[in-house]
């Protein structure tokens, strides 16, 4: 029997690219099976799966070399019209990619113009919605989703399709804990189903659940194997710009869970908590409630404090309203009722210039953000707003540009950028503001583990220069590596706040929330340790005759 | 969940009742017999459509554009008895009605519009025009726009956000507001851009063709009701265009 797909010797290289985004790979997949395909931005996933649409090289043009065959029939010279049914595609920016009006019409979209017969797209429609939790919204307007019910939508399209092969490029990064478990338990249910996924990812993590992994760098294969093995080896995942799951090196697979190689020794760990931020008070919410003008409330009775110096995550489900609290403290939005403080004044009340000197606002997209023609430009904008002398401003951007290590890079074009070099353009056009507070949605949304190290890396800095942090994440291996202190937010509110290491202990309030623990904490908790990060796990086991290097 | 009647509609039937309702409000231009018409489409659009939270929030608009036109059109018109003359300012009885005929005709089709929108989705209206043979790359074009649209100002509005939280003051003045916004429109373009091709390939992915019918999907077939609907319309279209050729209904009748 023919694989689901072959690519052999493929290499392709964009127009107006020197650097080829794929580089002689050669992979093929058995029917049935999930892929996960895991690399750096730019390793070549997105082009691998374009190439298995025969998007690339029909619609984005380049210079192709190889082959590629679905169920053995060659897609040279095919456009993606011709292989439509056969293969779903669910696209990162799932926004831009649904079509109709109501979420019941954007399911149908896909089956009308296959030419299912009418009297069995109602239930291809109902099944897709049920199994994306979307069922109970076929009326409603797709503008009206949050984020994350969008790109179940989108999946809930993909699946009502029927087709043999789903192709999924980064489709998770807008979901919450709970939400990414959702759609993992929709792509684990494929392959018994008769389809086959290939799944491409940042995150190491996400991957553990299916059949196989591939590693690309730099538009090479890097490795092809089992994801307990290949994503706990540090050599691949480095040469890959993944997060090496290195203490899977003590664990074996059982079932669906891991367990510990026999003979593996669990140490005791001392942990060097940072001390808890005894500042003043920076930011304060009192019985806030923020209602929108379409009637949505998204806060109701939301209470928290921060103290300056302190580094804070907001996690929570989507649409609980995290972003919402932090666009009030940023002075965005005005509250309905109750009030937010910051600096122990209503931002709503300052000027434009006082309010970007108190609280900087890094926005999830830096697409949105972004708008000069150079590096330089973005980031002067700025302090030029708040009417600084030249000299001032050329110092302020030469040390965001430095804090965000994009130096002597300054007159390139930022849109001509990856995304995540994008990042932290906008990152050092809001640090160049110099502002007591910085307030980051999602900032680690799409980027590698390079680039979210370096994103994080250089916030940890500032938060020790004094600069308040609060971040929106829904990755919990984040909160668990950089924030001093968590705010979980749930239905409006604060539903709890704590430690890392103590937040991540409280499985009914993580539940409450639509959160997880991370996979290593979660590993760490059945072993009876507090373990929060992979690193300190790795730390406390040990085999014996085994040097561990700490 | 309640549907408002004109839902029950075919979209077909939809379309051709706004198009004959607006002949219908430029058959007259007397304010007597153009006011019942507007009185009656808007309340088959409260009534008949839901259209009522749309109305509210266009209600001080078209208020305003009624007593404009009544206003601004006068001083066009020099037939009929002198009614007002302020410095260079002259307006003359027929002027004064016959602006208010305009102005109330316009909103009348604002109305009907609005009634128009409350009941039909994009698709709906793809649909429709489909149903007039209307070539398909022009209706799906047409429904792309409306589930862009909102897409671009939310782009926009973020964008606005991510300026004013750099500091970017856009001031009270309109000019200024435009001005400071000008550059905004970059990222605006630029999404666009990217979301229109990648919505291109969504829909080939999904097997859009321009020249393939897609299976029929949610829309009923069209009714009795829905042809005693377009005959009873049709037959007020002709009534009205009858009384106005016989004279009535207009305060100057060589003008529409």
């Amino acid at each position: 029997m023919a694989n689901a797909f072959d690519v052999t010797e493929l290499t392709f290289t964009y127009r107006g690219r020197s650097r080829p985004a794929l580089s002689h790979v050669t992979l093929g997949l058995e029917e049935d099976r999930t892929l996960g395909v895991l690399g750096h931005s730019g390793a070549g996933k997105s082009t691998l799966l374009a190439a298995l649409a025969a998007v690339v090289p029909a619609v984005k043009k380049g210079t192709m070399s190889g082959d590629v065959t679905l169920r053995g029939a060659s897609l040279a010279g095919k456009k993606p019209r011709d292989v439509a049914g056969d293969v779903a595609f669910v696209f990162e920016d799932f926004d831009a990619a649904l079509v109709a009006t109501t979420v019941e019409d954007e399911v149908a979209f896909g089956p009308r113009h296959l030419g299912v017969p009418a009297g069995d797209i109602g239930g291809r429609v109902g099944d897709a919605l049920a199994a994306c939790g979307l069922a109970g919204l076929e009326a409603r307007r797709v503008e009206t989703l949050s984020g994350g019910q969008k790109q179940r939508l989108a999946v809930a399209a993909a699946l009502a399709t029927d087709a043999r092969l789903l192709l999924f490029d980064e489709a998770a990064t807008d979901l919450d804990p709970a939400g990414k478990a959702t759609l993992q338990a929709i792509i684990t249910d494929l392959g018994p189903r008769g389809r086959t996924a290939v799944v491409a990812d940042n995150e190491a993590a996400q991957a553990l659940t299916w059949n196989e992994v591939a590693l690309l760098g730099g538009g090479e294969l890097v490795a092809r194997g089992s994801p307990l093995r290949t994503l706990a080896d540090e050599e691949l995942c480095r040469r890959a710009g993944v997060a090496a799951l290195n203490f899977l090196n003590y664990f074996e697979r059982r079932g669906d869970g891991f367990r510990l190689l026999p003979g593996v020794e669990i140490g005791r760990l001392k942990y060097d908590e940072p001390p808890p931020a005894a500042g003043p008070p920076a930011v304060v919410a009192d019985d806030l409630t923020l209602t929108y003008a379409s009637g949505v409330t998204a806060l109701s009775g939301f209470n928290l404090a921060i103290r300056e110096g302190d580094f804070v995550a907001l996690v929570g489900e989507n649409g609980g309203g995290k972003t919402t609290f932090a666009k009030a403290a940023a002075g965005l939005l005005s509250p309905t009722a109750g009030e937010v403080l910051v600096g122990g004044r209503p931002p709503t009340k300052l000027s434009a210039k006082q309010r970007a000197r108190a609280v900087g606002y890094l926005f999830q997209n830096p697409d949105h953000q972004i708008f000069q023609p150079t590096v330089r430009e973005e980031v002067a904008f700025g302090p030029r707003q708040l009417g600084l002398p030249g000299y001032d401003i050329e110092r302020r951007v030469a040390a965001a540009v430095a804090a965000v290590d994009l130096e002597g890079r300054e007159d390139e074009d930022p849109f001509t950028m990856p995304k995540g070099d994008r990042q932290r353009v906008a990152l050092a056009s809001v640090l160049a503001v110099e502002p007591e507070i910085l307030v980051m949605d999602e900032p680690t949304t799409g980027l590698d583990r390079r680039e979210v190290a370096s994103l994080m890396d250089a916030v940890t800095a500032l938060n020790r220069r004094g600069t308040t942090v609060i971040f929106i994440t829904h990755a919990m291996d984040v909160v668990a590596g950089y924030a001093r202190r968590v705010a979980v937010v749930a239905g409006g509110r604060v539903a709890g706040e704590g430690t890392p290491r103590e937040v991540l202990a409280d499985d009914e309030l993580l539940s409450r929330a639509g959160l997880r623990p991370p996979v290593a904490a979660r590993l760490a908790r059945d072993l009876g340790l507090d373990a929060v990060t992979g690193d300190e796990l790795t730390r406390a086991l040990r085999i014996p005759g085994r040097r561990t290097e700490i | 969940m309640n549907q408002p009647p004109l839902k029950r509609l075919h979209p077909a039937t939809r379309l051709a009742l706004l198009v004959l309702t607006l002949v219908l409000l430029t058959t007259f231009n007397h304010p007597a017999y153009v006011t019942p018409l507007v009185a009656g489409v808007t309340l088959a659009a409260l009534y008949l459509c839901g259209a009522g939270t749309s109305l509210r929030r266009t209600a001080p608009l078209a208020a305003a554009f009624v007593v404009l036109s009544a206003l601004l059109w006068p001083p066009f018109i020099k037939t009929g008895e002198p009614w007002a003359h302020v410095w260079v300012y002259r307006a003359t009885n027929l002027g004064v009605l016959y602006g208010l005929a305009v102005g109330l005709r316009t909103v009348g089709m604002l109305v009907a519009g609005l009634a128009f929108l409350a009941v039909t989705t994009p698709e709906e209206f793809s649909e429709a025009l489909r149903t007039y043979r209307v070539p398909r790359g022009a209706t799906v074009t047409l429904t792309l726009a409306f589930r862009l649209l909102p897409v671009m100002f939310e782009t926009s509005a973020r964008a606005l956000e991510a300026q004013r939280a750099r500091g970017l003051d856009f001031g009270s003045s309109f000019l200024s507001q435009a001005r400071r916004a000008l550059p905004l429109v970059v990222p605006v373009f630029l999404y666009s851009l990217r979301s229109a091709d990648q919505l291109a390939t969504s829909l080939e992915l999904r097997g859009y063709h321009t020249t393939k019918r897609p299976t029929p999907y949610g829309a009923r077939p069209a009714s009795a009701w829905d042809w005693g609907v377009w005959t009873a319309m049709v037959a007020v279209v002709a009534a009205a265009v009858v009384i106005r050729l016989s004279g009535h209904g207009a305060v100057l009748p060589g003008r529409l």
